[in-house]
């Protein structure tokens, strides 16, 4: 398989935009399907860092935290509880922090998904991954937990539409050029050293201009992609991100 | 990895601080969402693309590329050349497949493409053509090609432009929107990277032409809108009106919101918020630190303005432009009286001169010749010597600031005390320094024609870092007074300069060394100090002003400290706030009681008890009086007594005539008392006299350009009892972003979103101000506004409340009755005014003019209360 496959058969697997659209069809059904718990696994494994951080910060310690995190995963996969939970089936951001909440105040579930082995089905957390969200937390750890856990998905979703960027540009053999010009991503035209970037990579300007071109152009595509795969309405993409906008702003 | 844009946790490229998350290093995550959020570009359109559209042959750079001038979301523009004519033109391919589309939508892409075309001003690049490639499907756009760069361009190759040069933007690219709108033309896309300047060689004229007129509404027509702008979104959101981003009609206001957020772009170099609720503030303090002035700040912040309506329109857009660029500086105006001067005298001389030549010059033989070359000389120099005094006008004398046509200060006589640097190495003396700033602002207040700005504007400059120039633009003075304080042992070293705010020239500048004892005799010193250097005269008699007490003991330092303190805890305007100032108060009086200003503040303490309910009017106000009586008679030039007594006559009382004469006596005593401005003009908005309260409001402002209290005085009973609301809704939202925190913004925006009918947005803000501060007033509007929104049984809760706290305190009756007409109960209502009536309550001063009593007016019982009150 050639890289031009590679990169469309990641780009068609990972862009599962309508995962949470999987989800909550599942949920309508009598029994969910393998499809739909990969994608609900898949938006676990992608969000849990968020909701971690909001029990940390509302005074779990980190070992309860893990368990609660882990547990309530299971409960979710579990139970599909996605799937009477209708209110706040829209946004996958929105119907994950009120389930965590209902799910921590209600410590039937809990001992009950605790009792079942928490984490059986869903894979366990990072434990490197932990320790580096442990790290952050003293200084993440400001405002109220709802707000943490906002910004903290806005983090989650540009991670990983950077890490797809970054995944793909190494299928194609770009992986240094990806590293020179990452963070350059948001800057303007100005402040990229061309030049400077240019001689490292050996690597014309003309085209150098172009790879930006092309770098932004298919982060803002994998990025739409992700923030699509979270909602129900993907036409609610451009509201989604404006909001998420406006959490970052008043960080 | 580090990123290019984090600087000390500041993004370099948004300003904002670097979030910290625990996702790893991303650099600013604004930045890069901002970055992802935008409109999917065609980054990959140029390798696909053909050389040629139509007539037009895209030009080829050496190495045989493409010859790009530029791109954005809808397309790339390329230099090009029509080969039928032989002119250069911008290309722009727009991108998309529009072949695909319908022939309806397609004929409607090409409608508003030829209404663009259409358009003809100086301003507006020419579109010579919009076309379809045939063998592509792609739509290309053909423009004049407008040599130089665009703002964006310019901005980030020089930084942030000097005022006279947005100010020619901002006029050029009014005209052009005028010309558009004549059409029915929207732009939909303005922004820096849409508008062309050049200025002219050997020439500091610059020339602005917008670019892509009609490009973005041809878009938004075009067929495949949604795909190509996902979901028919088209603009570039930093940049665009609040209804263009919730995809709603747009007129030629929404590129006058774009326009302001371009003009604030090319202030600060920097984008504009994307966050609507807070970017304002953002941006406000962004200008405010780019020195940019007050005038045109607030004209930025009304074309900012989230409802249409409340932006200005494209006519009363060029005229404050043309207003503002008019006066040199910040609101400015030069009279010429130097060269009217110089011209009088300058004919004096000449006819002296010729006076001389015809009888001297015979008398030494001097031929007529030379008679005639003298005269010949002196007529044509004079107007030489004319103009070039007039165009000389760079004195600051004579220079006028001109407010609704009237003079209202001499501006070079104008003055802010900037707060004083404690360099004592202790933060303890800290209220030392602040304390000698606020005695200096008061004492030099009293002296006229000086205008010297308020204490809020004042403190809003501690710690800044701004030059002189820009602390002159924002608060629009001449002159800064600035000093510090070092103190040791008990001897205190002052050290105060003068300097020009214009050029940053120390005009004057002094070393007190004295006693800490001697603290007030400096003061004075300080103040006749300035005072003769700026040429001006000590109001009133000889010894009017308050007495220099040349030596007093510690103690009454003391006192002078928990004055100032007092006063600190007062401006909050807090229960809390308030009772700590009454604490202050009474121990500065404990230890000197001869201080007339303890007295004031003691007196203004009980007055805002009272005045928000805290306490009931009855046992409040008559210790108001006394207290402002004793300060009277110990000191009865002292302006702030004279206001403290106003504001019982007027709340209490209801003694109006008395009240307006001792409000006239404060400000003749100290024209630069803001409290007398803004006090005074509440008195006049109670009272229906609606121009004359906006306008003592507005001057109030002027003399206090960042104090908040200020501004919501203006917006209740300055704009929202004159029922223009939108203005109101402007002010008010302003302040709220300025400090979130401040109570009395949000609930008298809740007041006013309600007199819209606005109630769900009236109820926001007073659970705001609630969250803030625990008041009546707050139940009030809350009441009301759920019962008027037909929420009755939620109203009625609000009731039961009210009722129930009325029973543990002084709750005045004003919020009950308020209630019961949200609810549409009148006689209940009348019942709780009667109540009220008997209370003294303060709100009942207001009932004339506010708009929420509007639904009883018709009935008698109305009119025989504001008889009984001397209303009618």
């Amino acid at each position: 398989m050639n890289a031009s496959a590679l990169e469309a058969n990641a780009a068609a697997d990972a862009f599962a935009s309508t995962r949470w659209t999987l989800v909550l069809a599942a949920g309508d059904g009598e029994a969910a399907t393998h499809q739909s718990l990969d994608a609900l696994s898949e938006l676990c494994r992608i969000y849990w860092r968020p909701l971690y951080l909001f029990l940390r910060r509302q005074g779990h310690a980190p070992a309860d935290a893990q368990d609660l995190t882990q547990g309530f995963f299971a409960d979710l996969i579990e139970s599909r509880s996605y799937s009477r939970a209708t209110q706040e089936k829209g946004r996958f951001r929105s119907f994950l922090l009120g389930a965590l909440k209902h799910f921590v105040a209600d410590e039937h579930d809990r001992a009950h998904a605790l009792k079942r082995g928490g984490g059986k089905l869903f894979q366990p957390l990072d434990e490197e991954a932990l320790q580096e969200v442990e790290t952050q937390f003293p200084s993440v750890s400001r405002g109220s937990a709802d707000a943490l856990y906002e910004r903290e998905w806005a983090a989650a979703l540009l991670r990983q539409a950077m890490e797809r960027v970054a995944q793909e540009s190494a299928i194609k053999g770009k992986s240094a050029l990806f590293q020179a010009l990452r963070s350059y991503l948001p800057s303007g035209e100005e402040a990229i050293p061309y030049e400077q970037i240019a001689r490292q990579l050996n690597r014309g300007i003309v085209t150098l201009r172009s790879d930006v071109g092309r770098l932004r152009s298919r982060f803002r595509a994998i990025l739409r992609e992700e923030v699509r795969g979270t909602l129900s309405d993907p036409a609610e993409v451009a509201d989604e991100l404006r909001y998420l906008c406006q959490v970052l702003a008043q960080a | 990895m580090s990123f290019s844009s984090a600087a000390g946790g500041v993004c370099t490229t948004c300003g904002s601080s670097i979030v910290t998350t625990a996702s790893g290093d991303l650099g600013c995550l604004s930045c890069l969402l901002r970055t992802g959020s935008e409109e999917e570009s065609v980054e990959t359109m140029n390798s696909a693309t053909p050389a040629s559209f139509g007539a037009y042959v895209i030009a080829r750079h050496e190495d045989g590329s493409l010859h790009e001038l530029g791109r954005g979301a809808m397309g790339i523009t390329f230099l090009a050349e029509d080969a039928s004519l032989q002119r250069r033109v911008a290309l722009k391919i727009i991108k998309g497949d529009f072949a695909q589309g319908g022939s309806d939508a397609r004929e409607r892409f090409m409608r508003e493409a030829r209404a663009a075309a259409a358009l003809r001003h100086p301003n507006v690049a020419i579109v010579y053509q919009f076309g379809l490639d045939d063998e592509s499907g792609q739509y290309f756009c053909a423009m004049e090609l407008v040599e130089g760069e665009t703002l964006e361009e310019r901005v980030r190759r020089t930084g942030p432009l000097d005022l006279t040069t947005v100010l020619t933007v901002a006029r050029q690219v009014t005209a052009a929107l005028a010309a558009a709108e004549n059409r029915g033309l929207v732009h939909r896309d303005l922004k820096p990277g849409n508008i062309m300047i050049t200025t002219e060689k050997g020439n500091k004229n610059v020339a602005v032409k917008v670019i892509d007129f009609g490009v973005a509404k041809a878009l938004h027509e075009a067929p495949d809108a949604r795909t190509l702008t996902h979901g028919g979104f088209v603009g570039t959101p930093a940049f665009s009106s609040p209804e263009q981003m919730q995809g709603t009609a747009v007129d030629v206001r929404s590129d006058i919101y774009s326009l302001g957020a371009t003009l604030a772009c090319l202030l600060t170099g920097r984008m504009p918020p994307l966050d609507r609720t807070t970017g304002l503030a953002a941006l406000s303090q962004q200008l405010k630190s780019a020195g940019v002035p007050f005038t045109v700040s607030k004209l930025l912040s009304s074309m900012l303005a989230e409802e249409p309506a409340a932006r200005p329109g494209v006519e009363t857009l060029a005229k404050e432009l043309e207003s503002i660029s008019s006066q040199p500086s910040a609101g400015q105006r030069f009279v010429p009286y130097f060269a009217i001067a110089a011209a009088v005298v300058s004919v004096v001389v000449g006819w002296f001169l010729i006076q001389v030549a015809t009888h001297v010059f015979p008398f030494f033989g001097i031929s007529n010749w030379a008679v005639r070359l003298v005269v010949l000389l002196l007529i044509l120099g004079f107007p030489i010597a004319l103009i070039l005094l007039w165009a000389s006008k760079s004195r600051p004398k004579g220079i006028k600031r001109e407010t609704d046509g009237a003079s209202v200060v001499a501006d070079s006589k104008s003055l802010v005390v900037l707060p004083f640097a404690n360099q004592s190495g202790d933060p303890a003396q800290e209220h030392f320094s602040d304390g000698l700033t606020e005695e200096l602002i008061n004492r030099l207040g009293r002296i006229r024609p000086l205008l010297v700005i308020g204490r809020n504007s004042s403190f809003a400059l501690k710690g800044g870092t701004q030059d002189s120039r820009a602390i002159g633009q924002i608060l629009g003075v001449a002159n800064l007074l600035e000093g510090s304080v070092r103190k040791f042992n008990d001897r205190v070293r002052i050290t105060v300069g003068l300097v020009r705010a214009a050029d940053g020239t120390q005009l004057w500048t002094e070393n007190y060394d004295r006693e800490l004892k001697d603290v007030f005799a400096v003061q004075e010193e300080i103040a006749t100090a300035v005072g003769e250097r700026l040429r001006v005269t000590l109001l009133g008699p000889a010894g009017s002003a308050q007495p220099v007490r040349a030596v007093v003991d510690t103690e009454v330092a003391k006192a002078h400290h928990l004055y100032f303190c007092g006063r600190h805890h007062w401006g909050k305007r807090t229960e809390a706030g308030l009772q700590a100032a009454i604490k202050d108060f009474n121990a500065a009086i404990d230890i000197d009681p001869g201080n007339a200003r303890s007295w004031a503040g003691l007196a203004d303490c009980y007055t805002i008890l009272g005045c928000w309910g805290y306490e009931s009017p009855h046992k409040s106000y008559p210790k108001a009086r006394a207290a402002a009586e004793r300060a009277l008679e110990l000191d009865d030039t002292l302006s702030e007594a004279h206001v403290s007594l106003a504001v019982g006559k007027k709340d209490y009382y209801w003694d109006w005539a008395g009240a307006e004469q001792e409000y006239r006596r404060a400000l003749e005593l100290n024209p630069s008392n803001v409290m007398a401005r803004m006090w005074y003009a509440e008195y006049l908005g109670c009272l229906g006299r609606r121009s004359e309260a906006i306008a003592e409001a507005e001057r109030a402002q002027l003399l206090d350009p960042l104090a908040l209290v200020v501004a919501v005085t203006l917006g209740r009973h300055g704009y929202s009892f004159a029922r223009q609301y939108d203005r109101a809704v402007q002010e008010l939202r302003e302040t709220v972003r300025t400090d979130p925190d401040f109570w009395m913004a949000h609930l008298y925006l809740g007041f006013t979103y309600m007199y819209q009918e606005r109630f769900g947005e009236a109820l926001a803000e007073f659970a705001l101000a609630q969250q803030l501060e625990q008041n009546g007033d707050m139940l009030a509007g809350t009441g009301y506004a759920l019962g008027r929104s037909g929420r009755k049984a939620e109203a009625r809760q609000v009731l039961a409340e009210i009722m129930k706290l009325r029973r543990g305190r002084y709750l005045q009756a004003v919020v009950v009755a308020l209630v019961h007409i949200g609810l549409g109960e009148k006689d209940e209502a009348f019942f709780w005014l009667e109540e009220a009536f008997t209370e003294r309550a303060q709100w009942l001063t207001e009932i004339k003019v506010d708009p929420a009593f509007d639904s009883l007016r018709a009935d008698r019982r109305f009119e025989e209360l504001l008889q009984r009150m001397g209303l009618a």
